[in-house]
């Protein structure tokens, strides 16, 4: 009923347009706001490896002796380097942020420490 | 002798308005994306640059290690005394880089030391770095433009 109208009203102006090109015009006017949603960027997380090998480094070198000194070193670190940051280091274990990081893109680096004559495994996981 | 009407039909002028909108968004967005990826690789080669520059001070400003254990260098700790002794504006001149500068600050954000060399530009791209000092952990920025 409608489409007769149009192509009437149409027909009376001395065009001819049926409902289909109506409606793609209308559909391309409202597309054209939405192209600005394209993004061909993703941010660069090159960074966050060199940060989170730092943090390793960091904990190597000041040889955590206890559950508290190691949460201290590990809020710190996360703190400077604005990362969330999970450790495990001879036994004990820290985290500086209470959300899991299993959906997040995480950096990992596993790395030997020396504990009573042997050599322990200590990881440290950084995630934004 | 035939005569022939011209009309316009709407579907006809849709149909190339449309094709013309379309040729036209296609080159945008070409065009953007040419665009972006020039922009991303710039983006890439600045930020590893700065990550490199980030590990150049470090290794230059690591601490030294006592006489008697060897003079080593201590990895992840820095002596703001060496830092003190780096010569940025050589590195500017001899890198072709317009600006470089060091910036260590402690876990309340101030400022410990703080050294440039050069015009920044538009684009300056910055490396975070964590390093000890003094035993403490510290924050260090490497900017290069």
């Amino acid at each position: 009923m409608k489409r007769k109208r149009l192509a009437f009203s149409c027909r009376q102006a001395g065009f001819l347009m049926s409902l289909e090109a109506a409606a793609a015009f209308v559909l391309l006017l409202a597309a054209i706001p939405l192209l600005h949603t394209f993004q061909f960027k993703k941010a660069s997380h090159a960074g966050d490896f060199f940060l989170c090998s730092d943090v390793a480094m960091l904990l190597t070198n000041k040889q955590p002796a206890s559950q508290s000194e190691l949460q201290e070193i590990v809020e710190k670190a996360s703190g400077l380097s604005g990362l969330c940051i999970a450790a495990e280091f001879e036994g004990f274990s820290a985290s500086s942020c209470s959300q899991p990081a299993d959906d997040k893109e995480k950096v990992v680096f596993s790395f030997p420490v020396w504990q009573g004559g042997g050599i322990e495994r200590a990881s440290v996981g950084c995630f934004r | 002798m035939s005569q022939s009407k011209a009309f316009f039909s709407f579907d006809a002028a849709a149909a190339s308005f449309s094709a013309i909108i379309l040729f036209a968004l296609f080159s945008i967005l070409s065009f953007a994306a040419s665009n972006s990826a020039k922009e991303s690789s710039a983006m890439a080669e600045g930020e590893l640059l700065a990550l490199r520059f980030s590990s150049y001070v470090l290794e230059k400003g690591a601490k030294v290690g006592l006489p008697q254990e060897g003079a080593h260098y201590v990895a992840g700790e820095i002596d703001l005394a060496r830092l003190e002794e780096f010569d940025l504006q050589e590195i500017v001149k001899s890198s072709g880089i317009k600006y470089a500068s060091v910036l260590v600050a402690g876990e309340r954000k101030e400022r410990l030391f703080f050294k440039e060399a050069g015009e920044a530009g538009k684009q300056v791209f910055c490396a975070r770095r964590l390093a000890l000092l003094s035993g403490e952990a510290v924050r260090l920025e490497a900017c290069i433009s």
